[in-house]
């Protein structure tokens, strides 16, 4: 166990009612690390990203942010307890992209991208528009600026997304499912711009069913299975190699139609 | 025996008298339904909330107002409120608090549809920018709900404004209560009450045109 570790988790779980659906995860995520994680529906990938962030809050285990623990030791229980000004700070610095992308309608996309930096952050608004405007082009709809978010194609809107993440200039990215509910022939221009951020270096955990893009994309892969890590390694050892059964078995199940 | 002739001309004679009905119905009106639209939203955040403490009094409140006649509210807090606390309002005071707390109730439950209509993907882009639970509130969820919910805050603001009429039977002098003394004043009720409805059409209609413009601005600029 390394002491440098950015993120790590320690003894994960979460249930929602009678469902456990996190049995214990242990996991430790370098800085500049790109992590992909698969799993069947219903492994608890989504669950572990949105504990991440809090977006779900652990039912039990223990999460360090830069070696530091979040949440207290409650008084009775073993259950932990959260505080929201705390978790809202974290959340400042983990950027989460969502499968629905979950962009405001109300806001025009410059607005979106803006809207972080000026309500959280507390920035300017000559300084947040720059910053938008720079992610915007990053992402290539620095034309778009001024449209709303019902205009734009479920990719762009999608690429919208990676930009109001970025604008609030995270350590840490979370992709969950981010073209699952794109038309095939956009999802290419989202994995586009995802591998183009990889670049940066900034530290990136994505949930994907894009076997393909995960290779190229992963400096290291997990495979979920029943809410534990059920195998990880590199892409190649994972994706080309996999050593245990019921990773073999998801995997075969991608590549049966192969021509 | 001829049909019946008409005087408009004398009830217009004394239009001094209605026009100063029609300020305080106006007053009742703008008061109550701005009262009502804060308090509305408080009585919906307090319902909402994981406390019982404020969740369930929310709740009761609610249904206590929904569920009873107004003009029952209306007579309680003149007559019944002072006996309880020894406090005794004016007839606008008691009229007002009647109108606000009964239209309020129904307001709370307009914010209530209003915002669980919002998609919960809203308030997790929020929260996932870093937002505390109020910021996304006011910033996301709020302006998106408020512009589904103005054809519902219409319905209740004529409903108030027509429900200022019964203020009458504390004797506060608004437009219906000049009506009632100026009809028994010239023994011309048909004309009387006829000019007195002509005007709470002209006052009302105009705000249920404005309601109708604003939510069509409002969906021109984005589709949801």
């Amino acid at each position: 166990m390394s002491a440098t570790a950015l993120l790590r988790a320690e003894g994960l779980r979460k249930s929602f009612g009678p469902l456990e659906v996190l049995r214990g995860i242990d996991l430790e995520v370098a800085a500049g690390e790109r992590i992909a994680i698969l799993g069947s529906s219903g492994s608890g990938k989504s669950t572990l990203l949105r504990c991440l962030n809090f977006m779900e809050l652990p039912s039990a285990g223990r999460i360090f942010i830069d070696g530091e623990r979040v949440g207290r030791e409650g008084g009775r229980s073993d259950q932990i307890r959260y505080d929201d000004a705390e978790l809202c700070g974290l959340r400042t610095r983990i950027g989460m992209i969502f499968q629905q992308f979950n962009l405001f309608p109300h806001m025009t996309v410059l607005g979106n991208v803006m809207e972080g930096p000026r309500t959280v952050l507390g920035r300017a608004k000559a300084e947040a528009e720059k910053t938008a405007r720079t992610y915007l082009a990053r992402v290539g709809l620095g034309d778009k600026a001024d449209e709303y978010p019902s205009r734009l194609s479920g990719g762009q809107q999608q690429r919208v997304a990676i930009a109001r993440a970025l604008a609030m200039d995270p350590e840490i990215l979370l992709f969950d499912e981010p073209t699952s509910s794109l038309d095939p022939e956009l999802v290419g221009e989202v994995l586009a711009t995802i591998l183009d951020l990889s670049g940066e270096g900034r530290t990136m955990l994505l949930v994907t069913h894009e076997l393909g893009f995960a290779y190229h994309f992963a400096t290291r892969v997990l495979f979920l299975h029943d809410g534990v890590i059920y195998e990880e390694g590199t892409p190649d050892e994972i994706l080309k190699h996999p050593r245990r059964e019921r990773t073999q078995a998801f995997l075969s199940r991608f590549t049966s139609f192969r021509f | 025996m001829t049909g019946p002739s008409f005087d408009f001309g004398e009830v217009l004679g004394n239009i001094d008298l209605l026009l100063r009905g029609i300020a305080l119905t106006l007053f009742l009106w703008i008061l109550a339904f701005s009262f009502a639209l804060a308090v509305g939203l408080a009585l919906a955040l307090a319902r909402a909330s994981a406390r019982t403490w404020l969740s369930w009094p929310a709740g009761a409140y609610v249904e206590v107002f929904r569920n009873t006649p107004v003009l029952v509210q209306l007579i309680w807090f003149y007559y019944a409120f002072p006996v309880l606390t020894g406090v005794q309002m004016s007839p606008f005071t008691a009229a007002l608090i009647g109108l606000c707390l009964n239209t309020s109730a129904y307001m709370s439950e307009i914010y209530r549809a209003g915002l669980q209509s919002i998609a919960r993907g809203q308030w997790e882009a929020g929260r996932a920018l870093g937002m505390r639970g109020r910021q996304a509130l006011v910033r996301i969820v709020l302006p998106q709900a408020v512009r589904r919910m103005i054809p519902a805050f219409t319905n209740r603001g004529v409903e108030l404004a027509k429900m200022t009429s019964i203020a009458s039977v504390l004797s506060v002098h608004e437009l219906m209560y000049e009506a009632k003394l100026l009809s028994t004043q010239t023994f011309l009720p048909l004309e009387t009450f006829t000019i007195v409805a002509v005007i709470y059409l002209l006052l009302i209609y105009p705000g249920t045109l404005a309601a109708l413009l604003l939510e069509r601005r409002l969906s021109r600029r984005y589709a949801t």
